[in-house]
């Protein structure tokens, strides 16, 4: 059974600007959500807050009903994996020495490589498509890979929901495909339930079963792709005015932008 | 997939990686710093062969060699065997956990401050009296007492500043400046015999110091290796960013002070046994990071290279310009120096951002 986050009245203040302004929201179990928004809307705090990495001004963020900030760090860890956006490996990091980190929630000190995981970073490597890649340094790989090596650390750590933080920055389209493509596997064959901030709208309608929009901390919509992707929506979130289409191949709303609005 | 299932050793709930070349670096190192801890105790004054110097440890010797080997030259390799692995740990730990290959105790000003500390016991305490007590007990826990508030002064401003690039070298630059200034208005402030015994503590030297020193520096040591066995465990995942480290359940903050914590004992106490020695701390995890291939430093490695280090620049500073001896501090600083400039120079792209 997938595990869920449950948000209610979520405050998240920087100074005086609250960057996360009352958001109440379920997330689906077991579905790819995607939290979408402009620059600085607060989406990237909102996760983070699911993280437990940033505390909570007000209101509770819940996993399965506990309020994640009472839960031990380490069992968290064994519940919920988060890739921040863009994270740094030191020079010389290998892959497998990477994806072997991953297994740290469930080590003591003396105990550093169990059979158990061996096979499970065996399996993340494979399930990535990184096995043969293990011994290879992370900075020698394409910016596709080395994301594909960062989502292995995150999969070792055997979580029922996976964070994902802009798991596209920096990467061509190819490579966002590539790392996207990897997330949704794993989702399907796990039954994972995966959160993910996007800035790309496009993508972001075509990965994710479930949309959350925000705009100035505040969640303005909140459902499925079809019900989100909606010149409305589109208008209050992004400022923006689009015609939708439907990919005939997909059935995934398309989005055109045309001009924008006037306030 | 061979590099995954060969580098295990399993005992019921125990299991251990090892890689083949960290075991081999620090082999080598382990053998050339018992080969040179033997030549070095058959150097000076009174020479002996190493068989003989083998032969008198062994509990042989005539009462003249044994004074000499023993109790004049035995306690200086151990100090300097002790003083250099304390300074790499130190080194490591800080260059890990804060990801930046400049930091290091002795350049970020714990160095400084443990000294300001351990002069002003010397200096206001009246060392001359009490020498006995106060150069077992007092003076070094002044000098943790000055290391921590050094460490305490960077941790803030660096908190303040940001602590990428070469920050933490220009915060370390003003506390030691801070802590330099109140070390020298101590040594205006004292009498002519205290100011002089702290001037021979400041210069940095392994020689004159006995067993006392020794089992001061020994039990820093053993008690910070307790305490960092399983800290240390979560060095690389702490490498790996503190947003990565927290979402595998590391408690990043309780976790990076107790390391830290641990590093400026390492640096203060053997300060306060030894005076401040420069750039072993930066020097030799680098060397084992550069000798391993690991993306940071191994801390068994780094320790056993930080002992050679100090090691053969103590036996340079006795034989390079006998009969006059350098202070070792000199020796490290003439080696350090150059190497803090090429690392300086080989990471300036990712140092300017």
């Amino acid at each position: 059974m997938s595990s869920t986050f449950s948000l209610s009245d979520v405050v998240v203040r920087f100074g005086d600007r609250a960057a996360v302004d009352g958001v109440t929201v379920d997330i689906p179990r077991g579905e790819v959500t995607a939290i979408v928004g402009p620059n600085g809307c607060g989406k990237s705090t909102l996760l983070r807050a699911m993280s437990r990495l940033q505390t909570t001004d007000a209101g509770t963020v819940s996993l399965d009903g506990h309020a994640v900030q009472s839960i031990r760090p380490r069992e968290f860890a064994t519940r919920v994996a988060l890739l921040p956006q863009a994270p740094l490996a030191p020079d010389n990091l290998t892959v497998i020495d990477l994806v072997t980190r991953g297994r740290d929630p469930y080590r003591r000190w003396f105990d550093q490589w169990s059979r158990t995981d061996e096979a499970i970073v065996a399996e993340a490597l494979e399930r990535t498509g990184m096995t043969e890649f293990a011994d290879r340094p992370l900075e020698s790989l394409s910016g596709g890979q080395r994301q594909r090596a960062w989502i292995a650390l995150s999969f070792a750590q055997k979580t029922d929901v996976l964070l994902l933080d802009e798991p596209t920055t920096y990467l061509d389209i190819a490579h966002q495909l590539e790392v996207l493509d990897t997330v949704r596997a794993l989702h399907t064959d796990d039954g994972v339930t995966v959160v993910m901030v996007l800035h790309d709208l496009s993508l972001a309608a075509r990965y994710a079963d479930h949309l959350l929009a925000m705009r100035d901390g505040k969640l303005v919509a909140a459902g499925t792709v079809h019900e989100v992707v909606t010149p409305a929506v589109l208008r209050d979130v992004f400022g923006v005015e689009c015609t939708v289409l439907d990919d005939p191949q997909s059935g995934r709303p398309i989005v055109i932008p045309r001009t924008l609005s006037t306030p | 997939m061979t590099s995954l299932q060969r580098t295990a050793i399993r005992l019921g709930p125990i299991s251990i990686r090892w890689r083949a070349r960290i075991v081999l670096v620090s082999v080598i190192a382990a053998v050339v710093a018992i080969a040179l801890a033997v030549i070095a105790l058959g150097i000076g004054d009174f020479r002996a062969t190493p068989a003989r110097v083998i032969e008198v440890l062994l509990g042989g010797g005539d009462r003249a060699e044994r004074l000499v080997i023993l109790n004049i030259r035995l306690p200086r390799i151990v100090i300097a065997i002790l003083v250099g692995a304390c300074l790499a740990i130190s080194g490591a730990i800080i260059q890990t956990t804060a990801r930046n290959s400049l930091a290091s105790p002795d350049l970020l000003g714990v160095t400084t401050g443990a000294g300001a500390g351990a002069v002003a016991v010397i200096v206001l305490g009246g060392g001359g009296e009490a020498v006995g007590i106060l150069r077992t007990l007092g003076v070094p826990a002044a000098a943790l007492i000055g290391g921590f508030a050094a460490a305490a002064l960077v941790a803030i401003l660096l908190r303040i500043s940001g602590a990428s690039g070469l920050r933490p070298i220009l915060v370390g630059i003003g506390v030691s400046a801070f802590f330099g200034g109140l070390t020298s208005w101590m040594l205006i402030a004292a009498s002519i015999d205290d100011a002089e015994r702290a001037t021979a503590w400041l210069t940095g030297s392994l020689g004159g110091r006995s067993w006392p020193e020794v089992t001061t520096v020994g039990i820093a040591l053993a008690l910070s290796v307790i305490v960092l066995v399983p800290l240390a465990a979560r060095l690389p995942t702490l490498e790996l960013g503190s947003d990565v480290a927290g979402s595998l359940g590391v408690r990043v903050p309780a976790t990076t002070v107790g390391l830290l914590a641990a590093a400026v004992v390492l640096a203060a106490v053997p300060a306060s046994a030894v005076g401040p020695i420069g750039f072993v701390a930066l020097v030799a995890p680098h060397l084992a990071r550069l000798a391993c291939a690991t993306p940071r430093p191994p801390l068994v490695a780094s320790a056993l290279i930080g002992a050679l280090l100090l090691l053969a620049s103590d036996l340079v500073a006795r034989v390079a310009f006998a009969p006059i001896l350098l202070p070792t501090g000199a020796v490290t600083a003439l080696v350090g120096a150059p190497f803090l400039v090429w690392l300086l120079v080989r990471s300036r792209k990712d140092l300017l951002r």
